[in-house]
């Protein structure tokens, strides 16, 4: 239920930025979301375009990239991939991981195909 | 309508945010055995570890935005810190479910610190005023944020709060976040320690079914321990999902309503209050 929120935002900021910048047609919006930030990408998908109903952005189209989540453990340095908040590491079972990536959620980049 | 939960927050939870300039860390530090992340999404849209790269055919214009979703309440939350920090002012935000204890918990540590320190304290609940009165009661000086439907506290009502209750030099604030493991967890007040409480009543598997909000606490607050004898918690496999979930946590156990323990946490506050201004 988060992501009707967040794609109202990215809609938001994507019409603001695009008056700004004077862009008449937005082909796409894209945004970077972290596996463990708590978004549901199929739920983004699906949310936005009800944002965009009726809008300025009515036919522009999300395209989401998540962020693998990734994790350091400070005992060992191993990189890993955790599995969500679990931080435990797989070589030396330290528990002490910092999380690396994994927790974005921005939005990147307005795209016009047409350069207008 | 609150733009990150859904939740109908009021209106001025929900401006759009100010860039944060910050950059996501690559994958590319990862070695390749732990990646499993080129099979493609079953969902066109999606892409995994895979930056759009838009190549200049035909006069395609890409605009760079990068502006954090989250944005707006990570500012107010940084000028709340600010604002806390110029004053001295330290300050916690205690989250846990309802009925964990979070109010019994602030009075008896408002009682103990009576002599020594100044302590104001934010209340948020749905509705009401019953916990803002019980503090109230100490003699502290209190405010309560009623969030309607909303389901946490955001930094600009904390923000306003802060400046309403006119906050001396060297005091603390406590900030009793609503009764929630889910939406708080998201939401930065600027505070300087993030405590989640958990009651032995509600179960030692909590901080696995609600990770994010005891990943992003620095102390956990076992509380109600003179309950133990009568409900099945135990609290080495509590602590042990805890050090999962964040193995940096402090965890303190305690019975509030009874005292025991509370000696062990008024030092460890004295501790962060002392590492905070030096």
């Amino acid at each position: 239920m988060h992501e009707l929120g967040i794609a109202m935002r990215i809609a938001e900021i994507a019409t603001r930025v695009a008056r700004q910048e004077g862009v008449k047609k937005v082909d796409a919006v894209l945004v970077e979301v972290g596996e463990l930030s708590g978004i549901v990408p199929e739920a983004l998908l699906f949310s936005f375009e009800s944002a965009i109903k009726n809008s300025f952005l009515e036919n522009s189209r999300l395209e989401i990239n998540l962020i693998s989540a990734s994790a350091k453990c400070s005992r060992c340095q191993t990189v890993f991939r955790p599995e969500g908040f679990f931080s435990l590491c797989p070589v030396c079972e330290g528990v002490d991981c910092e999380i690396l990536s994994g927790k974005e959620l921005f939005i990147k980049s307005l795209v016009s195909e047409n350069g207008k | 309508m609150c733009q990150t939960c859904g939740c109908e927050g009021k209106g001025s939870m929900v401006t759009i945010g100010r860039p944060l300039h910050f950059q996501p860390q690559k994958l590319e530090t990862i070695p390749e055995k732990f990646r499993e992340s080129d099979s493609p999404s079953p969902l066109a849209g999606i892409r995994i570890d895979r930056p759009a790269v838009r190549k200049g055919t035909g006069g395609a214009r890409e605009i760079e935005v990068v502006e954090n979703l989250l944005g707006d309440n990570d500012a107010a939350a940084a000028e709340n810190r600010k604002f806390l920090n110029e004053r001295k002012i330290f300050s916690l935000n205690l989250m846990g479910s309802p009925g964990c204890g979070k109010t019994t918990f602030i009075i008896k540590t408002i009682e103990s610190l009576k002599e020594e320190l100044e302590v104001f304290v934010i209340e948020g609940d749905q509705f009401g005023s019953l916990d803002a009165d019980r503090i109230s009661a100490t003699g502290a000086k209190v405010i309560q944020i009623n969030t309607g439907n909303g389901c946490h506290l955001d930094a600009r009502s904390v923000g306003k709060a802060i400046i309403e209750l006119e906050i001396p030099v060297n005091s603390l604030l406590f900030i009793e976040n609503v009764g929630n493991l889910v939406c708080p967890a998201l939401f930065d007040l600027g505070e300087h320690l993030r405590i989640v409480m958990l009651s032995v009543t509600e179960g030692d598997d909590k901080p696995v079914k609600y990770a994010p909000m005891f990943h992003g606490a620095a102390m956990c607050v076992i509380n109600k321990t003179d309950l133990l004898d009568y409900v099945d918690f135990d609290i080495e496999k509590a602590k042990d999902n805890l050090r999962k979930i964040n193995g940096k946590q402090k965890i303190m156990t305690l019975s509030a309503s009874r005292g025991k323990g509370m000696e062990d946490w008024l030092a460890a506050l004295r501790n962060e209050i002392r590492a905070s201004k030096s």
